[in-house]
């Protein structure tokens, strides 16, 4: 099921908030029952099967962390090693599932076998809920957040529908005192649903119509595209990654808020940043911070010799790479983006710094906008001759007429996400904070916000009723 | 303020969400879309097989989405956003252009060796079958007509593809081919001429019925006919043409769908599929003014098997078979013929063209369809 979709938002949505808030307050576990039930309906609905991959993790991770919690009766040793086998299961399962045909076809390419698994359908959001399964093990093992004594409460953490999947991923840390005693409030409720509407309309509105574009470029072969068509496609792609992520990661979070979850924000505005190292901060921070805290910091960090603090960084930005897909294009894209970072770490930063604003601002989108290229293509090879057209080097010339059909047709979409893809609600926000009319401030904050929700909504539905496309990039993860 | 804004918002986002789909179920649903032209999903039928596929689910999300209350006015009102405030080049796979509705043409290459490969095969095809049709005693005439967008491509914006190397590649090659295979063909785009825009609606991707007017003369005037004079009036009904049908009717016009009655009136019987129906060429009522109307009140759209007969055995048997272009033509035809037998092949099955001349032994067979359909082997392209 997806949150873009007439039987989420009109049938699984009002019978969840029907049944959750029909139940008093004070019934906490009755409340944390139906949210995981309509949780695992969620992730069953469409793939019916696959639910059992998710409760064997559940499983794994509660046994494993009940084994790994300070308090166990195990002695020091013993709960290290039911960590390592936590990792070590919650990591076969999703090796086997996403990364066993890659393998497979890499050593029949070298060695000239005909290995094979068949077909192996890897399950919706499975890099997501993993990663959060062994968020749990880790945090308990570290005294960082208490052991659920409850499996149906590990069960809520790992199938919480909101972020189960495409994230953000949310660390056990930040939700285990909600998941035994939160408050839902009208507040936080309007607040969630607010933001959920504003989520919706960047995926179905901004993200829908860019990613129409990006597909229509992408489509081709490189040959066959012009300089600007070249560009356009790759900045469409980069706008619709953008929104579609960050709109689920909206939509996500405002349900959470609804349900008196506060899940920690995913995206700041990316695309403004003026570094590489910037952009990484505010681009998927929850993936971002996770593979620091427990990847790069048990590493040693920067805390090391030089040598060892480049295998470090990259290390991670490998493994963030084959994270987000099964190829080698995510692979040299991860690696991509830890040069880049090295070379900003140890000499480019200081002179960015420098620089004014605007050329280093050029300098991140560009970089930036490349690597969703190396991305998005089916292929190495692709993205090569790909970003060589876009410099004018073997496409069909500067400009071609589809390229002026698109941006006409999209002009309105193109403008609309290139403003909102910077901070401009945030602008406003601190503006009307700033006012000293308290009327004019509640008014605008609320009642105003509310009106802006709403039509935002009322149109994201009418555009969803139109539309027949509708994927979510990051379910391939 | 603050409360109430809390408040009011929570009671907007719960009735929408709680009324959609009540609504919904209570409404009394259409199981037929006529601006999609096609059946909305139907109740999802269950299984174990199904549900463990994900296709009952998938199934469910169809019907749900298909069935939503106020789904026609939603999807009117964003057509009408399109169209008149975003003002989008196109619209539900349509060009607006002036006042004319164009279809979106792709931007895909055009393979002209492919295309000459395709055409060789077809001619070839077409040449056999003006063999058998001389065998049995016939002759052929091949008619190719515009359809709406090769008529007014030069109408298309310039930044827009008029898919215009594709037509004239697949158009020169495949009359440079019934030429050289000497298959008698009548290339309405020539007939026309400059005028052609006269000729087709704006509406709809079919000609008008002055267009099939024109078209039967110059049939009659290949096949040394006289063609018949006729009365050609337009009906006051609003006319949902195909390509404003996909724009929920938001585009502004004045076409009307017109009719032809000779000015000598020929008794005839009609027979569809076997069964004999009433005797006329155009479904629609002159009580009801109202309602709209289609390209399909001609000849109440495409049929199998029809069988017009005059009974004036002097006069020829005339096989006529082909796409819906054919559908106008036979309310002209049958003034020239004994026998009208109408054929649509890609609805009859009972036996071949072949066969069927060998059993009918037409004295003309008339092939009739649009140029964009040249390299379709399918249906009206498969005479064995």
């Amino acid at each position: 099921m997806v949150f873009s979709s007439v039987i989420f938002i009109f049938y699984f949505l009002p019978a969840l908030m029907l049944t959750y808030f029909i139940i008093p307050k004070r019934f906490r576990s009755a409340r944390n029952i139906v949210l995981l039930a309509f949780s695992l309906a969620f992730y069953a609905y469409g793939e019916p099967k696959y639910i059992l991959v998710m409760l064997a993790s559940i499983f794994i991770n509660y046994i494993f962390g009940a084994m790994a919690a300070p308090d166990s009766p195990l002695g020091a040793a013993m709960r290290k090693v039911a960590v390592a086998l936590a990792v070590i299961l919650n990591l076969a399962i999703l090796i086997y599932f996403k990364y066993t045909g890659f393998l497979l076809d890499n050593v029949n390419s070298i060695l000239g076998t005909g290995f094979s698994m068949g077909n192996i359908i890897m399950p919706i959001g499975i890099s997501f809920f993993t990663f959060q399964g062994l968020s749990y093990v880790l945090d308990v093992y570290r005294n960082q957040a208490k052991v659920q004594k409850n499996p149906l409460n590990v069960a809520l953490y790992i199938s919480l529908f909101p972020q189960l999947i495409a994230g953000p991923i949310v660390r056990y840390e930040t939700v285990s005192e909600e998941i035994g005693s939160r408050c839902e409030s009208a507040e936080d409720a309007s607040d969630g649903l607010c933001r959920f509407a504003f989520g919706l309309g960047k995926k179905i509105i901004l993200a829908n119509a860019t990613g129409f574009i990006a597909d229509t470029v992408f489509t081709n072969a490189p040959a066959d595209l012009s300089t600007a068509l070249a560009w356009l496609g790759a900045l469409a792609y980069s706008l619709q990654i953008y929104f579609d992520f960050s709109g689920y990661s909206d939509m996500a979070i405002g349900l959470g808020k609804v349900f008196g979850f506060h899940f920690l924000e995913n995206f700041d505005f990316p695309y403004i940043s003026r570094s590489i190292t910037e952009f990484w901060r505010r681009w998927h921070m929850s993936l971002g911070t996770w593979f620091r805290d427990y990847v790069y910091i048990p590493l040693g960090g920067n805390r090391v010799s030089t040598a060892k603090h480049v295998r470090n960084i990259l290390v991670v930005w490998l493994l963030t790479g084959i994270w987000h897909g099964a190829a080698w294009n995510f692979f040299a894209w991860g690696l991509y983006f830890g040069i880049i970072l090295l070379l900003e770490k140890f000499f480019l930063l200081n002179w960015l710094n420098r620089l004014p604003r605007f050329f280093s601002h050029i300098y991140s989108l560009l970089l930036i906008v490349f690597g969703w290229v190396l991305f998005r293509a089916p292929n190495m090879g692709y993205a090569a001759k790909y970003i060589s057209v876009m410099f004018g080097l073997g496409g069909t010339g500067l400009w071609s007429k589809e390229f002026i059909y698109l941006i006409i047709q999209y002009r309105t979409e193109l403008l609309l996400a290139a403003l909102l893809s910077l901070p401009v609600s945030r602008f406003v926000r601190t503006r009307v904070e700033n006012f000293k009319n308290s009327t004019l401030k509640n008014f605008t904050l609320y009642p105003l916000k509310g009106v802006a929700a709403a039509i935002v909504f009322v149109l994201s539905v009418i555009y969803l009723i139109n539309s027949t496309f509708n994927p979510f990039i990051y379910f391939r993860f | 303020m603050k409360k109430l804004g809390i408040y009011l918002t929570l009671i907007f986002f719960i009735l929408c969400l709680f009324s959609v789909p009540v609504l919904s179920a209570l409404k009394k649903s259409d199981d037929y879309s006529i601006y999609e032209n096609r059946s909305l999903a139907s109740f999802p039928q269950f299984s174990q097989e199904l549900l463990f596929s994900g296709h009952y689910s998938r199934a469910w999300e169809n019907y749900l989405t298909d069935r939503i209350v106020g789904r026609n006015t939603m999807l009117q009102k964003f057509t009408f956003l399109e169209m008149n405030i975003l003002k989008k080049a196109e619209i539900n796979d349509v060009a607006v252009v002036g006042d004319v509705l164009l279809p979106f043409n792709e931007y895909v290459k055009t393979d002209t060796v492919a295309i000459s490969q395709s055409i060789a095969t077809i001619t070839d095809e077409l040449s056999a079958l003006n063999k058998h049709i001389l065998q049995n005693g016939g002759k052929f005439l091949y008619v190719s007509i515009p359809e709406q967008r090769s008529a007014l491509r030069s109408l298309y914006p310039w930044y827009l593809n008029d898919d215009a190397l594709y037509l004239d590649t697949v158009i020169s090659t495949f009359s440079s081919g019934l030429n050289e295979k000497g298959v008698p063909h009548l290339d309405m785009k020539k007939e026309f001429g400059q005028d052609i825009a006269n000729y087709y609606s704006k509406l709809d991707h079919h000609y008008t019925y002055k267009g099939a007017y024109f078209t039967y003369q110059s049939i009659a005037k290949a096949l040394n006919m006289t063609p018949a004079k006729i009365n050609i009036r337009e009906l006051p009904n609003p006319f949902f043409g195909s390509r404003n049908r996909k724009l929920y009717n938001n585009f502004p016009t004045e076409e009307k769908l017109m009719i032809g009655f000779p000015e000598s009136f020929v008794p005839f019987t009609r027979t569809d599929n076997g069964k004999k129906v009433s005797s006329t060429f155009f479904s629609y009522s002159e009580k009801d003014t109202d309602s709209p109307i289609t390209y399909t009140a001609y000849m109440g759209g495409d049929i199998a098997e029809t069988v017009i007969d005059t009974n004036r055995p002097a006069l020829p048997n005339i096989l006529l078979f082909g796409d819906s272009f054919t559908n106008p033509l036979e309310s002209l035809l049958y003034l020239n013929a004994n026998k009208l037998y109408v054929l649509d092949l890609r609805h009859y099955t009972e036996k071949s063209l072949y066969d069927y001349i060998s059993q009918i032994k037409p004295d003309i067979v008339l092939c009739v369809r649009d140029d964009t359909n040249i390299l379709v082997t399918e249906g009206n392209g498969t005479f064995r």
